[in-house]
């Protein structure tokens, strides 16, 4: 499911100072897959990305909203840090302040992958994550 | 959009009237042209959503380069009372001391005409630029805690400069207050590596000249003449700064919380400016200030070597001296007047740059007659300024000005409108000379993107914030 492509994963918003995305999930469970695929996809191009390494991503806040923040801001210290790249997630718990996930992607290789943008940290801004008739979305602000 | 009614001033300030949860009014410096196209944008609630933060002093107030960034607007000046008020690491943003470094030069425009393609070739080549970019410097965790407490003082000791630049630079380069223990292991990992290194995006380092001088007597003291070259570094505090606010806004979510701070954005969280959140948010963020300022003194010294080798010239010939640097991303103790009384504060500039006005003792000796220089960059095809604080913005603004041109257009719209251009030949076109490691920087970074700098100078000098110096013009440029 995580690798689907037939739905609109995300989309990019106007913004003047930095970027900033709606994602949609089908569950809220998809919505941070989705997210988590969105923020690679502004680094580089998610979809080229090769399944070699899987590696376990917790995260955890006082709620859905600081949740997703602090789970795309791991993913994103992964990639600063050790160069690692993801865009499939399997996420193994979900509660509404805890998640626990598995990301499979590579390590970045400048050879094989265009770097788009590099994200400084993701934001709190004007954050809500809101449940549609039939899907999820929510709006994220990254500062680049 | 929301439609708050705004009340004009003069001709360059407008208010938004305190109502609802706002403790202050909102003030606004711009043209009635700018006013237009900031409330286009939703900078204006920002504006609103910082006047509803505990213990706000005055106004909450936004300079004529204001846009849309996250919490609070970027181009915005906040005071808050230090027994009273709050601190927060969005009141700073993520780029902790971001700021700009004006050297001057001993050359004139016409001494290096036909070489400035090679300037620019030895300015890529010697400063690390780019995403990711990783510096040439290997430093331990202890030296990187040195660099915390001392920063362009620790530079200097390490070789890169000399102990007059110190004098200056806000804060002599080394401010007051750093507590390295306070910093997570996760921002000495993204730091170690980035000091003495541009980073991407706004940041750059460009080859300017002396167009034209608005104020001759300031001008000489500065040691500025028509036509001469000058240089700015355009850079902050990397992963390492930007780590720091991640960090602490986590910590001010909660501590928001305990201490029953309503929010009206998340990314507004904060903390009592003595709780013991606030003085470790505090301790940490210095650091960050400190890291910036020697990341800002090494790149100075990696400009006056490639310099030297691209004129084939001793340093005696190219005479580079800094002239003055200012941080437009930080957090600082100051007394200001407030309603006739002095009162410590803890005033927050996001993309604000310190103004102080003439005889302040935070100046240094060489200049407190005559005011603070304020270095304003604008995007790399118009131009830049130099202004001198106020004894008004002292008055008015709690010693603050502009810091740039502000953005204007999206990225998204920029790259938009940059389809089937090359911006990199247009300026070549224009005798400015351009090297970036990424195209998209370039797109996204063109002239188009950004309001122009004289609208923005303009509107202070107007307001009477400010005074114009001298206006700089591009020649070269070299972006992440």
């Amino acid at each position: 499911m995580s690798s689907a492509a037939s739905p609109k994963r995300y989309e990019q918003l106007e913004h003047s100072g930095d970027i900033r995305i709606k994602v949609f999930g089908e569950s809220l469970k998809n919505l941070y897959v989705n997210a988590g695929y969105a923020l690679f996809d502004i680094i580089t191009d998610a979809e080229k990305i090769k399944s070699e390494l899987a590696e376990t991503v917790e995260a955890s806040g006082n709620d859905r909203e600081e949740l997703i923040v602090n789970w795309l801001s791991e993913l994103n210290y992964l990639y600063l840090t050790e160069r690692k790249i993801f865009n499939k997630f399997e996420i193994d718990r979900l509660t509404e302040t805890e998640l626990s996930a598995t990301a499979i992607g590579e390590k970045f290789n400048p050879r094989h992958h265009k770097l788009k943008k590099e994200i400084k940290a993701v934001t709190f801004h004007d954050l809500e994550i809101q449940q549609r008739a039939k899907h999820w979305e929510t709006k994220i602000v990254f500062d680049i | 959009m929301n439609d708050y009614k705004i009340k004009k001033v003069n001709d360059f300030l407008w208010e938004i009237p305190r109502q609802n949860q706002m403790n202050v009014p909102g003030r606004i410096y711009a043209s009635e042209k700018m006013l237009l196209k900031i409330r286009e944008d939703n900078a204006e609630q920002q504006v609103v959503n910082v006047a509803q933060l505990p213990g706000i002093l005055q106004y909450s107030l936004a300079m004529p380069d204001i846009h849309w960034g996250y919490g609070f607007p970027i181009g915005g000046v906040a005071a808050f009372d230090v027994d009273s008020g709050v601190i927060s690491p969005g009141g700073v943003g993520y780029d902790i001391n971001c700021g700009v470094r004006l050297l001057k030069t001993g050359l004139h425009k016409r001494d290096i005409e036909d070489k400035i393609k090679n300037i620019i070739y030895r300015l890529f080549n010697y400063i690390p630029s780019g995403v990711g970019s990783k510096g040439k410097l290997k430093i331990s965790n202890e030296q990187l805690k040195q660099v915390m407490k001392k920063g362009a003082r620790w530079s200097v000791e390490n070789g890169y400069g000399n102990e007059a630049d110190l004098d200056k630079i806000e804060e002599n380069g080394e401010m007051a207050g750093a507590e390295p223990e306070f910093v997570s292991d996760r921002a000495f990992k993204r730091g170690r590596p980035q000091l003495g290194t541009l980073g991407s995006g706004n940041h750059f380092v460009e080859v300017q000249y002396i167009d034209q001088i608005f104020d001759a007597n300031i001008a000489s003291r500065l040691g500025f003449f028509e036509g001469q070259i000058t240089i700015s570094i355009h850079t902050g505090s990397r992963g390492f700064g930007h780590q720091i606010c991640d960090d602490y806004i986590r910590v001010m979510l909660n501590a928001a919380q305990k201490y029953g701070i309503q929010l009206p954005d998340r990314q507004l969280c904060c903390a009592p400016v003595n709780s013991p959140e606030g003085k470790q948010y505090f301790g940490a963020m210095v650091s960050a200030v400190n890291f910036a300022f020697a990341n800002r003194q090494i790149i100075s010294f990696w400009v006056q070597e490639a310099l030297m080798r691209a004129l084939q010239m001793s340093p005696r010939d190219v005479q580079l001296e800094i002239v003055y640097e200012v941080a437009h991303n930080i957090a600082k103790m100051e007394t200001h007047q407030v309603n006739g009384k002095k009162v410590k504060c803890c005033v927050h500039r996001k993309g604000a740059t310190r103004a102080f006005g003439p005889g302040n003792p935070a100046l240094p000796q060489c200049y407190r007659d005559l005011g603070q220089p304020v270095l304003i960059p604008g995007d790399m095809g118009r131009a830049s300024y130099v202004l001198i604080g106020t004894e008004q913005a002292m008055e008015q603004t709690f010693g603050s000005t502009c810091h740039g041109a502000g953005r204007l257009l999206s990225r998204k719209k920029a790259i938009q409108q940059a389809k089937g251009r090359s911006i990199k030949q247009e300026l070549e076109d224009q005798g400015i000379f351009i090297m970036a490691t990424s195209m998209a920087t370039i797109n996204e970074e063109m002239p188009e993107a950004y309001k122009n700098v004289s609208d923005v100078v303009d509107a202070v000098v107007g307001a009477g914030i400010s005074k114009k110096v001298a206006r700089l013009k591009p020649l070269g440029v070299i972006k992440g």
